[in-house]
């Protein structure tokens, strides 16, 4: 418990930190109780209040169809976090899983799997994402399965190198020595080495995902209407822009303030984990 | 370098053997019946109907032989039909490929001319609250979604100067005025989060480089700032960002389809959408094995450059 204190403080001590824990206790805490805290039904329309600007009613103002823009914020902040937590644990586990086992393997296997990784990188972020959604269908759950799908390599590649060099160091071969099993050294003597690396690209990706999220919502390729969307609320929002920007402008914000918050959050792990990386 | 060269090549063509299987596949495993689901969005389905699109795609053959036909028929430029207007799908990518070309292009352009002055500016920059700032603006422009920017200038241009034209499209053969206008914000857009990497990379490899022994030397033997600057640190620290150009310019291309949408610009992205809205199939694998291609041809582009400039890369 200690050690935690003192990374945390560690992290605190960077302005930079303190600013994207605070921002990302900020949008997580606002996605998680988005049911609880929004004023309004994010569905519930006022025909009557339509595209208002803030007031103290409605802080954020409201749509075209007299919905609450804040309410429909926080509920979309839920669904963004959604969809990039899901699609970067699949990339984690999936990608892991494929690094440390061509590590562990090498040889055929390795090569193998380290080639295909080689073509799935080879394709633009989000046309690869779209291609997987224009095969699935656009919504949520297939957008997290194509951004998970699209970060896997990126996972299998970064665990890779490090888990090359744990397998060939001496207390790895002594577990083995000792006659622990594959899943025995992979579980208690790489992963927990690999723990760092992990969780700086983990708070990296989620950064990226939510702006991949929000990209394919905004064509139309991912969450799909009525259900609240950033992403979506940008898009929508534009028809209306001159009479009322508020829409657009605030459900944009809070999609670089969410993206904003993981990226300096990672930002500042990796130079508080690896003193070696002073970021500048 | 020959050697070099030579087994990047061979890498090349192993990745676009991948790309184009995965591409090819693409189709197949859709699941249910690809064919009902891209007639059922058009029109009425009858077993007539869906036996001639079967046919038309050659869904009704083996494997691996629709594999060969199709990879010998792209490999012959024929990136087959259209399910729909029955028209070639290179016209139709050609057609749109130009625009989101120039876009990219432009903000490529745009992004690595800026980042030289800004980085090397902020490098003098280097007590406490210039280290905080500078790393804050850069994260924070990476991490601005281009479509909202492109909106906000949309919406800045009309309040400020509401005669100024911001959407739609004019050739530039009819009106260069108007075709580099109606680009001027979308570039902008799409430009800045480039910036914002480029120059804290820049920043960052240049003071990497200026604590260097041989600027010391430099600086020691009485060279100016001037010339330490830009005949030694700043041709060096400019080849790291070779690289990131070519890894950014995929990026950049994904952004240009999203901000192509915000300007109603009759680009790669209004090919794609559409394309996946009329459940198109051919049409989205022929555009994504195309881009991708692309892409994979200009990194070995980058990488032969990279080993050229920098005479350290190992071959091996």
């Amino acid at each position: 418990m200690s050690g935690t204190w003192s990374f945390t403080r560690g992290l605190l001590r960077n302005p930079l930190g303190a600013l994207g824990l605070g921002l990302t206790l900020l949008i997580v805490l606002g996605g998680l109780l988005a049911p609880l805290i929004a004023p309004y039904d994010p569905l519930r329309q006022d025909i009557l209040a339509r595209l208002a600007g803030p007031s103290a009613q409605h802080w954020l103002g409201t749509d075209q169809f007299g919905r609450d823009v804040l309410s429909r914020i926080l509920h979309g902040i839920r669904a963004s976090l959604f969809v990039a937590g899901l699609s970067v644990i699949l990339a984690l586990l999936v990608g892991g899983f494929l690094g440390v086992s061509a590590a562990y393997y090498g040889g055929l296997y390795d090569r193998l799997v380290m080639r295909v990784m080689d073509v799935f990188l080879a394709f633009p972020i989000i046309l690869l994402a779209i291609g997987i959604i224009a095969m699935l269908g656009p919504n949520q759950a297939n957008t997290a399965l194509a951004i998970g799908i699209v970060y896997t390599p990126i996972f299998a590649r970064l665990v890779r190198g490090p888990a090359l060099v744990l397998r060939e160091s001496e207390y790895v071969q002594a577990a083995q020595a000792l006659g622990a099993s594959t899943a025995r050294v992979i579980a208690r003597h790489l992963l927990p080495n690999l723990a760092s690396v992990i969780l700086v690209q983990s708070t990296l990706s989620l950064s990226t995902a939510i702006l991949v999220e929000a990209s394919l919502s905004f064509l139309g390729l991912g969450t799909q209407p009525p259900t609240p969307s950033l992403g979506l609320m940008l898009s929508e929002g534009r028809a209306y822009l001159t009479i009322s920007p508020w829409t657009s402008v605030f459900s944009g914000l809070a999609i670089l303030l969410a993206s904003l918050g993981f990226n300096l959050l990672g930002d500042v792990l990796r130079d508080t984990l690896d003193p070696r990386l002073k970021g500048r | 370098m020959l050697a070099y060269t030579l087994r990047r090549l061979l890498d090349l063509v192993l990745v676009l053997f991948g790309v184009s299987v995965l591409v090819f596949l693409m189709i197949r495993l859709i699941p249910g019946d690809a064919v009902q689901i891209m007639l059922g969005a058009n029109t009425e389905i009858t077993p007539d109907r869906l036996e001639a699109l079967r046919e038309k795609l050659g869904l009704n053959k083996p494997l691996v032989v629709q594999y060969w036909d199709w990879l010998t028929g792209v490999l012959r430029g024929d990136l087959g039909q259209s399910v729909w207007t029955g028209a070639p799908i290179r016209d139709e990518i050609l057609a749109r490929l130009p625009l989101t070309l120039e876009i990219t292009l432009l903000s490529l352009i745009l992004g690595v001319f800026l980042s030289v002055p800004i980085g090397i500016l902020s490098a003098y920059w280097r007590n406490s609250t210039g280290e905080y700032l500078v790393r804050l603006v850069a994260i924070a422009g990476v991490t601005v979604p281009s479509f909202w920017l492109g909106t906000l200038f949309i919406y800045l241009s009309f309040k400020l100067w509401p005669g100024f034209p911001t959407i739609g499209y004019v050739p530039l053969a009819e009106d260069p005025a108007g075709h580099f206008a109606r680009l001027l914000f979308p570039v902008l857009a799409l430009s800045l989060p480039l910036l914002a990497g480029l120059s804290r990379l820049l920043r960052s490899t240049l003071l990497d480089i200026l604590s260097q022994d041989y600027i010391r030397t430099a600086r020691a033997k009485g060279l100016s700032e001037r010339i330490v600057m830009y005949k030694h640190a700043l041709r060096n620290a400019l080849i790291p960002l070779v690289t990131v150009v070519g890894i950014q310019a995929g990026y950049l291309f994904g952004g240009a389809i999203v901000v192509e949408q915000v300007f109603a610009l009759p680009g790669m992205g209004r090919l794609i959408v559409g394309a996946i809205n009329e459940r198109n199939y051919p049409l989205v694998q022929g555009t994504i094995l195309l881009v991708t291609a692309g892409f994979v041809f200009i990194n070995l582009l980058v990488d032969l450059a990279y080993a050229y400039l920098d005479p350290r890369v190992e071959y091996a």
